[in-house]
């Protein structure tokens, strides 16, 4: 070990090697999220189910807003399922690192695996809310086919863009402690500019570029894709892809880049 | 097993450059049990944080010929919703041990601890001496090639302490390294087959001690 100046010396076969620390913290994660609440898992299914219900009632039948497919439920759940793992496991990764400074004084393991495990953690919601997904679409026609292969890349993407985000972030907040308080607004602001209330369709024409270089557009609208069978999103897809990729690579780069100085600075 | 050629750490305090560690040669071989004895503030902590990889070094270099185990709290990794058996395997995992490692040595671990009967409530609810005993227990069973430790042995009641020593000892003739930290000389002195002192940064060798 020497004071390390390459940018470029990410040790990936310290991940792997070390890949039972990043299981068991994410089995942590999930265990205690549900210890010593009364209802238990059984929050799992309602959370989505209420918000998704709560969507229907307001945007549905109250404002009627245009939707695809015959159910808004289904409309607004298909949407809900990446948006509620994006925003619960940003939340929860945000503060990983500093919450859990007691560990980076005292013992050495991949930095990342601290929000990567956040991350995963949400993985039993989101399988949970697929099932429920699927039990939603079932009577209003579902695909088999087009969930089978459509599911599993939409699942990948979304889980590498919220990882990416992830890490970034929890890399950012043990130096600016101000993100505390942006994130949830960042969030918040996230839901309106994202197609979960509505369809992609109401964006105008001269608006539909920017608004696609929102990452989670491309992610949501495969997702509706899956689901409902709306059009297939080519151009906002595609780009989201890229953006993810991109911003993967740049999280994993930066996040080794600081974690050097975690320790001093926590 | 232990390598250290020109270490220097600098923090930043209050904007001013501080070398909390500078110029530190050190080697440790298989089988030593090295003790560092200072004052606080001669940067032991420091040390110990380099060796065991938590922060690094602002110059030279530290070469590690093993798995490091880092013993600098009582209880690494534990988390105190969680049931006995569940941080065994948590800690366990974080201070470096393999799956098939823990699940090997967790009836060993349970026994050494004496807690068998209390495995499944959570932590908050053991007695410190309980906690101690169990997170101890995970410590001295892990099988890293390099044991760094600080003075963590300062609690517990001395019969427990007796236990400790006597795992250290077993660790260092098992040929691994121990590196043991305190500010207390008689406790390196019975441990230690040399000893090192640290003052301001900086580290001098002490004459051998001969047992």
């Amino acid at each position: 070990m020497q004071p390390k100046s390459s940018f470029f010396s990410i040790d990936f076969h310290e991940f792997y090697s070390s890949r039972y620390v990043l299981f068991m913290l994410t089995v942590r994660d999930i265990k205690l999220r549900y210890k010593q609440t009364a209802l238990g898992a059984l929050w799992v299914i309602l959370q989505p189910l209420l918000t998704a219900l709560i969507f229907a009632i307001i945007f549905g039948k109250g404002l009627r807003v245009p939707h695809a497919g015959e159910s808004y439920l289904l409309f607004a759940f298909a949407a809900l399922i990446p948006w509620m793992i994006f925003s619960q496991s940003l939340q929860r990764a945000g503060p990983s690192i500093t919450s859990d400074a007691r560990l980076i004084t005292k013992v050495y393991f991949p930095r990342i695996f601290l929000p990567l495990s956040a991350t995963f953690g949400v993985l039993v919601d989101y399988g949970i809310a697929i099932l429920l997904g699927c039990g939603l679409a079932l009577h209003t026609g579902l695909s088999i086919h087009r969930v089978l292969l459509w599911l599993p890349i939409a699942t990948l993407h979304l889980f590498l863009f919220c990882a990416a985000m992830n890490v970034l972030i929890a890399g950012l907040n043990v130096f600016f402690r101000d993100l505390k308080h942006i994130i949830p607004f960042l969030v918040q602001l996230g839901m309106f500019v994202s197609p979960i209330a509505y369809p992609l369709s109401v964006i105008p024409e001269k608006w539909i570029g920017l608004y696609q270089c929102n990452p989670l557009v491309g992610i949501i609208e495969l997702y509706r894709f899956a689901f409902l069978g709306t059009p297939f999103p080519k151009v906002a897809w595609t780009l989201s892809l890229l953006i993810t990729i991109v911003l993967s690579a740049g999280a994993l780069f930066s996040f080794q880049k600081w974690e050097r100085n975690f320790a001093d600075v926590i | 097993m232990i390598e250290m050629k020109k270490v220097g750490k600098c923090y930043l305090v209050e904007g001013k450059p501080f070398w909390a560690l500078r110029n530190v040669d050190l080697e440790v071989d298989a089988g030593e049990t090295l003790g560092v004895i200072g004052l606080n503030g001669s940067g032991k902590s420091t040390l110990l944080k380099l060796l065991a990889r938590v922060t690094q070094p602002t110059e030279g270099e530290i070469e590690l010929g093993g798995r490091v185990g880092a013993l600098l709290e009582v209880g690494t990794g534990f988390h105190h919703e969680l049931t006995g058996q569940e941080n065994v395997f948590l800690s366990g995992a974080i201070l470096g041990m393999s799956k098939r490692e823990v699940k090997r040595h967790f009836d060993e671990i349970v026994a050494f601890s004496g807690i068998e009967s209390f495995l499944d409530i959570p932590v908050k609810r053991y007695s410190s001496g309980m906690f101690l005993r169990l997170a101890f227990s995970i410590m001295a069973h892990l099988r890293s090639e390099i044991l760094i430790i600080d003075e963590i042995l300062a609690v517990g009641d001395s019969a427990f302490q007796e236990k400790c020593f006597a795992k250290m000892r077993q660790v260092a003739d098992e040929g691994r390294c121990v590196l043991f930290v305190s500010h207390d000389e008689n406790k390196v002195e019975r441990l230690c087959s040399r000893i090192v002192q640290m003052h301001e940064g900086t580290l001098c060798e002490c004459k051998p001690i001969l047992q």
